[in-house]
């Protein structure tokens, strides 16, 4: 039997709330699905399973908060006996005396179901419930309070997360969000010894490949300057694995592969810094794809639990209307983070004459416990070398 | 496409790209980019939105100076 336990979602993350289970009891599940939708701080993230079997218990239901590490789910394993599923416990009523309640009646309805309830007027008697065990969740409200009928309570697949229109961070998330990033930059700044470098890298051969590349596409396919920075970084990375890591237990555990963060302002406000995986093996073309898919999740959809933990290193952007360079805060335990400012023409000296060149001034926020300025100087060089070479 | 139905189109579009901006509130010749924090994604994204509504590609060099709702009506004045 394994448990499935809230996962740390990120260093700053002591507690979740799972906002969707995408599975039931009896769900034949293997490891890397997706099996629940939970709601840190800063953002939804789409949860994995990490092993096979069947789910045997959702030890939690829809709506409700719990620290990381407490069981959420029970799963059977491959020969294992399942016991009948039960449904989830549930929660007591915050304001309803257990008596008012007839115990047999009584159905779960999951918190954020008893909220929506509440501001869209919906008597919740009268809302049929098709989550786990029968509970109401909030789609049944909202299905209710739009008038429509309920699906068949014996959902068989897992249902597609929603397209979601791009929304401004509500408030409650925009005071949770700058909660959650005071606690883990106040946490870098205490903890982390930090040093830093900066570099202005010459931008000219990466922006006329750019230029030359983005003609000749149409524009869904054309390149932004972070597809070449990010690889840059990720290369680097890679070439230097005293800054891709991790700092755990008094110790630097360098990372076998390169996950690269990268932070995501949002509109409303507050920033999120999840990994595109395996960076160092993607072109130009696909980073580009996946940044984009990326940002589009961080604003409007949902992230996956790995892109919000497994970051090796983390690269921030200031865009095209930016500052001119960054002195980043690591993203803990992580050791190191790269800048870059806005690219902008600079006078330019080289073989004795002055000309105007794109540059942009790289930084590096290393963590002196895990490297040297010396090591961090060489993996700016690196970034340098690869912008030399964007083909 | 005459001009007020480029600031209709442009106004439907970033609504979805960036749904708090104000729109209205834009004058003609504002960089669309400062008065609204677009960034270059977003630009990007606004590019990729016409061209599938006006059933064309915008190339990359002329995409380059769409910057104000006057850039925007010009451009599309043929269409």
């Amino acid at each position: 039997m394994a448990e499935m336990t809230m996962p740390a979602l990120g260093a700053d993350m002591t507690q979740g709330k799972v906002t969707q289970w995408l599975v039931k009891p009896g769900d034949r599940v293997r490891h890397g699905d997706v099996v629940a939708v939970v709601d840190t701080d800063k953002a939804e993230i789409e949860i994995e399973c990490f092993a096979d079997g069947v789910v045997q218990e959702l030890v939690v239901g829809e709506g409700e908060r719990v620290p990381v590490g407490a069981t959420i789910a029970r799963i059977a394993g491959e020969g294992e006996p399942v016991v009948p599923p039960r449904t989830p416990a549930p929660p007591p009523p915050p304001s309803l005396p257990a008596a008012a309640a007839p115990r047999v009646e009584r159905r779960h309805v999951t918190p954020l179901a008893r909220r929506v309830a509440a501001d869209l007027g919906v008597d919740l008697a009268g809302v049929p419930g098709t989550g786990p065990g029968g509970a109401v969740t909030r789609e049944d409200v909202e299905r209710a309070a739009a008038g429509g009928p309920a699906p068949k309570p014996e959902r068989k697949r897992a249902p597609k997360p929603r397209a979601r229109a791009p929304h401004r961070a509500a408030p409650a998330r925009t005071d949770a969000m700058r909660e959650a990033i005071a606690q883990l930059m106040a946490r870098s700044k205490r903890e982390v010894p930090h040093y830093y470098l900066e570099s202005t890298l010459d931008f000219g051969r990466a922006q006329a490949f750019l230029d030359d590349v983005n003609a000749q596409r149409p524009a869904p396919q054309r390149l932004l300057p972070a597809a070449l920075l990010l690889r840059a970084v990720a290369q680097a990375a890679r070439e230097h694995p005293q800054l891709n890591g991790h700092w755990l237990d008094g110790r630097f555990r360098a990372a076998e592969h390169v996950h690269l963060g990268v932070a995501v302002s949002l509109r409303g406000g507050g920033v999120v810094a999840p990994a595109i995986l395996d960076a160092d093996r993607l072109s130009a073309d696909e980073l580009m794809e996946r940044l984009t898919d990326l940002v589009a999740r961080v604003r409007s959809g949902r992230l996956r639990g790995r892109e919000m933990t497994d970051a090796t290193i983390t690269v921030t952007q200031l865009g095209e209307r930016g500052a001119d360079l960054v002195h980043g805060v690591i993203y803990v335990p992580q050791v190191a983070l790269v800048g870059f400012g806005r690219i902008r023409e600079r006078p330019w000296a080289q073989d004795g004459m002055v000309g105007a060149r794109p540059t942009v001034v790289a930084t590096l926020a290393g963590d002196h416990r895990a490297s040297d300025g010396h090591a961090g100087g060489l993996l700016l060089e690196a970034v340098d070398r690869s912008l030399q070479e964007p083909a | 496409m005459t001009a007020g139905e480029t600031r209709t189109l442009i106004a439907r579009l970033l609504a979805d790209i960036a749904p708090d901006a104000d729109v209205a509130a834009l004058a003609p010749a504002d960089d669309l980019q400062e008065a609204l924090d677009l960034d270059s994604m977003d630009r990007m994204a606004l590019v990729v939105a016409v061209s599938e509504q006006i059933g064309r590609d915008i190339p990359d060099r002329e995409a380059g100076r769409l910057r104000a709702l006057d850039d925007w009506c010009a451009y599309l004045a043929e269409d």
